[in-house]
């Protein structure tokens, strides 16, 4: 039951840290959040350390917000972001991901696969290129693999340093 | 057997959530439909909190000032930027007056129509897919902001025109630059007119249906708002001809700049008149 609100209070925190980071970015340079996706680094940071379940979750709510703040098809975001969930929560459970170098690479991949999939459906439904704003949108799957692996490792020494 | 119970739960929960969405996609194919309930509920609920963390920033940035003088500074400063936009356009009419496009009194009434009738928002967000498409702001219905409001720059220049969903105190902005969107302008010098495209992957515009035949539209030449698509009121000013070029169509291909800097757009004028009321 604990574990359950606390999976729960997680997931509203990180959602609502990655609306005021997405905010604050895109005041600080328009273009900032191409680079960095502040929803999918909370769903992969979420979807690690709860689980495939949590990280869908998250993942379809991070989604759905960051289409709320988008001149799109609504629900675009939301469906990437939940398999972008899933994937990392399911993963992550099968395979030993201790070091910061293969977090990094399988956070990279993951989110390269959103991104790809991201792309995939958007040329799909609007049939017209993805706005890269100069190759910024590129770089997205290596910020996110960068913050969510830095974010993932300093979560995991304050939890130990909790447990001793 | 207890773990694969788990793990088939947790794939009939992602097939659930993945039908969902592709259920929400589909029911807004063909697009140009009005923002489903749920998206507006979304937006009305998590926009509040783009607000919030504007406010929180400002509010950090500006906590050695003191409160009344700030209070005072703040409510000056507002009047001062109604003043200084209404001037903007107020200069603009009477240019576009002097070029005998309409009569004097037309441009009186419409002046007069502004006067109170100014909301100064700020921009508390941008679009996530592409920022030239629209941008999110801090005023609302509360503040007598509705649908298919003009809005304009500090300078008087067109920035776009107010989309669903409009919430209690924010709304979304549908940029000029967005593909989707369309404004009836004329160049200042040639008397050309024409409607103005959007062309959000290269942060520009394009002026379409142009003849080929046609004569004028030289580079350079100021673009304002016609009033014929009853969005936008006459003689705002748009943007500058950048290019044309002749294309194998009927139509020239003529660029435009738009005068609105993205990277400057902090705050903004919404003319709290629709068409109906100019």
């Amino acid at each position: 039951m604990a574990g359950r609100f606390r999976t729960q209070a997680e997931g509203a925190v990180a959602t609502a840290a990655a609306v005021i980071v997405y905010t604050l970015l895109g005041r600080l340079h328009p273009s900032a959040v191409a680079l960095v996706n502040a929803f999918s680094i909370a769903v992969v940071v979420i979807a690690f350390r709860r689980g495939e379940v949590a990280g869908a979750l998250v993942g379809t709510a991070c989604g759905l917000i960051q289409d709320s703040f988008t001149a799109g098809v609504f629900g675009l975001s939301g469906l990437t972001k939940t398999l972008l969930g899933f994937t990392t929560g399911y993963v992550a459970r099968k395979i030993h991901l201790a070091s910061f170098a293969r977090l990094f690479v399988f956070l990279f991949l993951v989110g390269l696969l959103e991104w790809l999939a991201w792309v995939g459906f958007y040329l799909l439904i609007f049939g017209e290129r993805v706005y890269a704003r100069n190759g910024l949108l590129f770089f997205q799957p290596l910020a996110t693999a960068a913050a969510g692996s830095l974010l993932i490792v300093v979560w995991r020494r304050i939890d130990r340093r909790r447990a001793s | 057997m207890r773990l694969a119970w788990k793990e088939r739960k947790s794939a009939l929960l992602l097939l659930g959530l993945c039908l969902g969405h592709l259920i929400l996609i589909s029911i807004q194919i063909p697009r140009g439909d009005a923002p489903t309930l749920f998206n507006r509920a979304v937006f009305a609920v998590f926009a509040p909190i783009q607000r919030a963390a504007q406010g929180l920033v400002r509010a950090v940035a500006g906590a050695g000032r003191s409160f009344r003088e700030t209070r005072a500074l703040r409510a000056e400063n507002q009047t001062l930027k109604k003043e200084l936009f209404f001037l903007n356009q107020e200069n603009r009419f009477l240019r576009d007056a002097l070029g005998a496009f309409r009569s004097e009194a037309v441009v009186r009434r419409n002046l007069d129509a502004y006067r109170g009738n100014l909301a100064v928002a700020r921009v508390i967000g941008v679009d996530a897919g592409n920022p030239y498409k629209a941008v999110v702001i801090n005023r609302g219905t509360l503040d007598g902001v509705r649908k298919d409001m003009p809005v304009c720059d500090k300078s008087g220049h067109l920035i776009g025109r107010t989309v669903e969903p409009v919430g209690l105190k924010e709304s979304r902005v549908q940029l000029i630059t967005d593909d989707e969107s369309g404004v009836s302008v004329i160049s200042e010098k040639d008397r050309l007119v024409g409607v103005l495209v959007g062309d959000a992957v290269r942060a520009r515009c394009l002026l379409k249906y142009i003849m080929i035949t046609a004569v004028g539209g030289t580079e350079g030449d100021l673009l304002l708002t016609t009033g014929f698509d009853k969005l936008y009121p006459a003689g705002i000013p748009v943007g500058r001809i950048v290019s044309v070029t002749p294309s194998p169509g009927l139509f020239k291909t003529v660029v435009v700049q738009p005068f609105f800097a993205f990277n400057e757009l902090d705050e903004v004028a919404v003319l709290k008149l629709t068409a109906l009321e100019w």
